[in-house]
């Protein structure tokens, strides 16, 4: 039995001990980290003078901002942080040799659920062409006079099965008309005597399905 | 000087720390969308304010920040000498807690969408 031990004890493999580091392992790890320190900086720079947007990063196609994918994001930190954490805390510093089950299950748990939440949206038409009932002004200028030319507003509808809107002015009198049905705005006639009226006018699009979708768009009288 | 795992572990630390508070001081100030974080929206396009998202972030947060402090308290301050230390395990508690949060947040889209079905009609 003792000899079997020290047999076994002969021909297992040796543990591998480090040797010194080598001034290629040193250049390359310097190397490595700078060109990963300078891709950090950058992509941080980039964020803060927003040339890379995050201002949709929670965001649904629609606008909205999505429960979903903020959990998504606060779970994506927290698992990140947590393996900083461990990962540097030992020295040497090691990755850790296995993820539990418990968080794969909490990532199914919340991908499962927008799945599902993404299901329940599109069986419906409404969901599926976007879910949010929304109108959005298209304005060819901005700009007239007294007295000028008109200007023919359009508005795109989406998430509404009927696409109709309904046009307004604010002030709805002395700065001019618009045709409720087809948005087309008439500046007020240039007066015979006196300063023409100048200022700003708002026009309001409102969906005649739904009157929580508007938009408004600003026409500058010159 | 220090080792170069150490830098390693700095700039690795400063850039989360960094990109973390990018991300809250832009949901913050606005930058970042969270428009309707918290309204659920009904068939015909009508939104409402909805209590079972506000439960979902409450746990989110709750979950979040709990497992990243059992990470720092068990792994961390409480590592016995020589062991190398692991990603915790979530408890089979918050797991089924996350579970039920989920669960009410669906139904209470599911039964907002049937409202509008039987309120049309269809």
């Amino acid at each position: 039995m003792m000899l079997l031990l020290l047999q076994e004890a002969a021909t297992a493999a040796p543990t591998p001990t480090p040797g010194p580091v080598t001034w290629l392992e040193l250049t390359s790890g310097w190397v490595a980290l700078g060109f990963l320190g300078l891709v950090g900086v950058a992509l941080l720079y980039y964020i803060f003078t927003e040339r890379i947007d995050l201002s949709q990063l929670i965001s649904e196609p629609s606008g909205d901002a999505s429960m979903s994918r903020f959990q998504l994001l606060v779970f994506t930190f927290v698992i990140a942080a947590s393996l900083f954490l461990i990962i540097a805390s030992p020295h040497p510093p090691a990755f850790p040799k296995e993820i539990p089950n418990g968080i794969l299950v909490l990532l199914g748990i919340s991908a499962s659920s927008y799945l599902v939440s993404k299901g329940i949206q599109f069986s419906s038409p409404e969901g599926a062409s976007g879910g949010v009932a929304d109108v959005k002004i298209v304005a060819p200028t901005d700009t007239t006079s007294a007295g000028g030319a008109t200007i023919a507003f359009s508005a795109q509808t989406s998430g509404l099965t009927n696409s109709d809107v309904t046009w307004s002015l604010d002030p709805p009198m002395g700065m001019g008309t618009i045709d409720p049905q087809t948005g087309l705005y008439t500046p007020p006639p240039k007066p015979a005597v006196g300063q023409a009226p100048t200022g700003n006018v708002i026009v309001k699009a409102a969906s005649v399905e739904n009157a929580t979708a508007t938009d408004t768009s600003v026409v500058k009288l010159v | 000087m220090p080792p170069l795992e150490t830098i390693v572990s700095w700039i690795i630390g400063l850039f989360l720390l960094s990109l973390l508070v990018l991300v809250l001081y832009r949901m913050l100030t606005g930058k970042i969308n969270t428009r309707y974080l918290f309204y659920g929206q009904r068939n015909d396009g009508t939104r409402y304010f909805s209590p079972e998202r506000v439960q979902l972030m409450i746990f989110t947060v709750w979950v979040g920040l709990s497992y990243l402090l059992d990470t720092y308290e068990t792994q961390v301050v409480h590592l016995p000498p020589g062991t190398q230390p692991v990603l915790p395990d979530v408890p089979t508690k918050t797991l089924a807690l996350l579970g039920a949060s989920h669960i009410v947040y669906l139904s209470g889209k599911i039964y907002s969408m049937l409202l509008a079905r039987i309120t049309k009609g269809v």
